[in-house]
């Protein structure tokens, strides 16, 4: 709970009892004021505990939708910017679109710290790493060098790598439900 | 004292050696970064880079920029090959750049000088 939750928990409070007490004075001998303290106590409490565990439950709820839209911006930026052959004349793209991919890998390390998604992150950002690595080593070779009959896999087994880490993080949203 | 790559060298940086194309890390590191490196350091000055503004770096242009600075001043036997470590990065495009920088000068100083191609 934090400090925000609990400051709006408290005021609710005061001002619910500010109105009992001030019902009391107007309609002391009404049947709302024959509850004793326990039954008020037990409703209080359950009324509080329902309210965090819908907020618990909206807060993952939203950040699982945040972290399948990340997903899939990296998702689409791989395979409209990387799942076709390498040419030296499109090396600005590839230079933001590293930049992006990176941010965004930030971002989905953030908002799924509670999927444990650490190992696929990782492996994420390896991948990510080996694309940036045997595209911007070898451009200066040419276009021709990446469709050479040993390397013209190493970026679709690369991107289909990263596809299977992503994945793996969206069946942990669906596997968590 | 500080470098803007992309007001001093270049928006599009290349590969990691000057022969496999233009804007190359190895060309912005001994043209630009070592002389300011040896000018902030004559001078006592700590050295900024703000690689701010472009449209993105390799990692092979950041490790024979930043690595190779290591790797340069180590085979001229100059003690300052340290203070590498003292450059400030500004990256706000992307932050992972500054750890990736600062991994690749530690690797740079732990390791022997490999031979380049």
């Amino acid at each position: 709970m934090n400090k925000k939750h609990l400051t709006g928990v408290i005021i609710i409070l005061i001002i619910i009892s500010a109105i009992f007490i001030g019902l009391k004075y107007v309609f002391p001998n009404h049947d709302l004021f024959n509850y004793n303290l326990m039954e008020i106590l037990t409703t209080i409490v359950v009324t509080i505990g329902i309210y965090f565990l819908t907020k618990v439950n909206d807060d993952i709820k939203k950040k699982n939708e945040k972290v399948e839209d990340t997903i899939e911006w990296i998702r689409n930026r791989i395979n409209t910017v990387f799942n076709c052959p390498v040419q030296q004349s499109k090396q600005p793209e590839y230079l933001h679109s590293f930049k992006y991919i990176d941010n965004k890998i930030t971002v989905l390390e953030k908002l799924s710290k509670h999927l444990n998604c650490t190992e696929e992150i990782r492996e994420i950002r390896n991948e990510k790493q080996k694309l940036d690595d045997f595209i911007n080593e070898n451009i200066g070779q040419g276009d021709d060098y990446f469709l050479g009959v040993t390397v013209k896999e190493k970026i679709p087994n690369i991107l289909c790598n990263i596809e299977t880490r992503l994945d793996n993080i969206m069946l942990k949203i669906y596997n968590d439900k | 004292m500080e470098i803007n790559v992309v007001k001093e060298y270049t928006d599009k940086p290349g590969a990691r050696y000057e022969k496999q194309g233009s804007n190359s890390g190895e060309k912005f590191r001994d043209t630009i970064l070592y002389p300011k490196f040896i000018e902030a350091i004559a001078k006592n000055e700590i050295l900024t880079v703000n690689l701010d503004g472009g449209y993105g770096y390799g990692s092979s242009f950041l490790e024979e920029t930043f690595g190779g600075l290591v790797r340069r001043l180590k085979k001229e036997k100059n003690d300052s090959f340290n203070r590498v470590k003292e450059i400030v990065i500004i990256s706000n495009d992307n932050k992972s750049w500054v750890e990736k920088i600062k991994g690749y000068i530690q690797e740079a100083i732990d390791n022997p000088i490999r031979e380049e191609n």
